[in-house]
């Protein structure tokens, strides 16, 4: 593939020129990229807390020991509930008093004004703290089940010949995996937002059509087709020649939507690391391999 | 250097676009004339080998085309009838693209775009975006495209339709001095373009190649026959629905039609035809210019 790029580079430079230069292509390609902004946009408005109240959970995260971070969450948590229930006489509050005190609780009642991390928010910074905390005693937990599968199969083989296979093939594809878990997450939400949008394969898929049609289509429309076949190189190179163009242009714009998002997601929720192992992200975490996040 | 035609046809469903054409190319300038609809674009498109013919053959160097079709088409150089460029680059950039498609060397693709662009007198737009150039200069760049990699055969479908009179006086002499070691074919109905510079007339009608032969035995079928008239405006009325008239004219406020007497019943200075007439012959009947 590599070898046929470079033999015919100067047709590729061309052919990457025709897309480059055509207006069309660059309009559709600045509107998608509006659009997916716009909806990015309207998809952090929509959520129940604000990135602003997640980047300012995760800076106080930050300047507390790792051992205490859970902690905190869960004390915030339980401020956040209790003073929702502060002018509500009947509630039950016994679990306040007996956890933290009625000095904590007199202290709450006196921060009438004071704005507490939502429930959400908190549950969305818990869950990755739980992962980063959680990884090891993941990995454990893939061993156990292993063990207890494997110990299982023995004796049950003709029930479920697969469950012992399953757990096997877990474990040798876990076994060699090493990475370390960093510190820190900070702000991991916006790639997580990122990576499991829909709408930016939707953009992917329109802007795939529009190339087609403009870079393939029009070309067929406008005999410039079958004028080139005319050439040495008008037949089948052309034709390849092509595919890795439109290859090489939706390549472009995955990476323009992509790193202009993670930009936009990253000004909102904190810069992240991309260097740290994809499994720091929660929904990645079972991957199986030593990937960075970028 | 030699291109045959042979016994070529072209069938579309029950319709035959072409049949059975014989000729046979060597070098000089060669003009396929005939109405819309005669085959000119059918019997193109197989010789630049963009449509598969029906039945015949083709024939490169005694070779049919088939078995030689890369050697065939590395001598072709094909100008479109409607320019085919990409409106976004500059003619430089697209005279490079047709090099490097035709696998030029870059050295030589340079010395030779500056060659042929100067021949058509376009070195000055060379930087220019071609959506910016005009019609004209549009055909100019398609015919530069053509002549890139220096070609033996070239096929121009109407070269000259969208030009100026000075670049058509100088598309002509360009493909005057080029002829000397090619093979022209250019397609067109404006005769008048073709008249004096080419070396054979091809004529199709209804995809059969009616006639095929030199300027002079041409116009030697109408021998004797077209006359110029003197009459009025008034008696042209009635007169131009028995003649075929080829043009008419005021000369000392007197009306002078050029007519086609095939039978010799009118009265008139015998003048020598030209490929229009013969043109108007072949196609017209009893048409008029007004």
């Amino acid at each position: 593939m590599f070898i046929f790029i470079y033999l015919v580079k100067n047709m590729l430079y061309f052919e990457l020129k025709k897309i480059f230069t055509n207006r069309r292509i660059l309009i559709c390609m600045v509107v998608l990229l509006i659009g997916v902004h716009l909806f990015s946009g309207y998809q952090s408005l929509q959520q129940e807390w604000t990135a602003s109240e997640y980047k300012q959970l995760h800076e106080r995260l930050d300047q507390l020991p790792t051992q205490d971070r859970m902690a905190f969450l869960k004390e915030s948590f339980d401020k956040s509930e209790y003073h929702l229930r502060v002018n509500d006489t009947q509630a039950d509050v016994s679990y306040y008093t007996d956890t933290y005190g009625l000095a904590w609780m007199e202290a709450i009642q006196k921060q009438k004004n004071e704005v507490f991390f939502s429930r959400q928010v908190l549950k969305q910074v818990e869950k990755e703290e739980q992962n980063r905390i959680g990884y090891d005693r993941f990995r454990k937990g893939i061993k156990k089940q292993y063990a207890l599968n494997h110990k299982v199969s023995i004796f049950q083989k003709k029930e479920d010949p697969f469950v012992g296979q399953r757990a096997v093939k877990t474990m040798d594809a876990y076994e060699t995996l090493n990475i370390t878990m960093p510190a820190s997450i900070k702000g991991s939400y916006g790639i997580e937002q990122l990576l499991s949008q829909s709408y930016l394969d939707i953009a992917l898929l329109l802007f795939l059509v529009f190339l087609f049609y403009e870079y393939v289509v029009r070309e067929e429309e406008h005999q410039q087709l079958s004028y080139m076949q005319l050439t040495k190189h008008g037949r089948l190179a052309y034709y390849m020649i092509k595919i890795v163009a439109l290859w090489f242009t939706c390549s472009f714009f995955i990476f323009l939507t992509s790193f202009t998002l993670w930009i936009q997601e990253s000004l909102l929720y904190g810069f992240v690391d991309l260097s740290a192992c994809i499994q720091s992200i929660p929904f990645c975490m079972r991957i199986t391999k030593a990937y960075s996040i970028l | 250097m030699k291109l045959e035609v042979r016994n070529c046809g072209k069938q579309y469903g029950e319709q035959w676009a072409l049949q059975d054409v014989n000729f046979t190319l060597t070098h000089g300038i060669y003009a396929l004339l005939g109405p819309n609809g005669s085959g000119k674009s059918t019997l193109m498109n197989i010789l630049c080998t963009l449509l598969e013919k029906t039945t015949g053959t083709l024939l490169w160097e005694d070779k049919e085309i088939s078995t030689c079709e890369n050697a065939y088409l590395q001598q072709l150089g094909y100008m479109p009838q409607t320019p085919c460029m990409y409106e976004d680059f500059t003619l430089f950039n697209f005279l490079s693209y047709m090099g490097v498609m035709r696998g030029m060397p870059k050295s030589f693709l340079h010395q030779r775009i500056e060659e042929v662009t100067k021949k058509v007198e376009l070195t000055d737009a060379l930087d220019k975006k071609i959506r910016a150039y005009s019609g004209g200069m549009k055909q100019r760049a398609m015919l530069c495209a053509a002549l890139l990699h220096d070609p033996k055969i070239l096929i121009l479908d109407e070269p000259t339709a969208e030009l100026d009179p000075l670049k058509r006086i100088l598309v002509q002499k360009l493909l005057m001095e080029v002829s000397k070691d090619k093979m022209i074919l250019i397609a067109t109905h404006v005769v008048s373009d073709v008249e004096f510079i080419a070396d054979q007339f091809l004529i199709l009608k209804k995809g059969v190649l009616i006639e095929q032969g030199s300027r002079l035995a041409l116009v030697k079928l109408l021998d004797g026959k077209v006359k110029e008239v003197k009459t009025t405006m008034e008696e042209y009325q009635s007169f131009k629905q028995q003649y075929a008239i080829s043009s008419i004219r005021y000369e000392h406020e007197q009306l002078i039609a050029r007519v086609l007497d095939l039978d010799d019943t009118l009265e008139g200075e015998v003048v020598t035809a030209n490929i229009n007439d013969v043109y108007l012959h072949l196609f017209g009947e009893k048409y008029a210019v007004l």
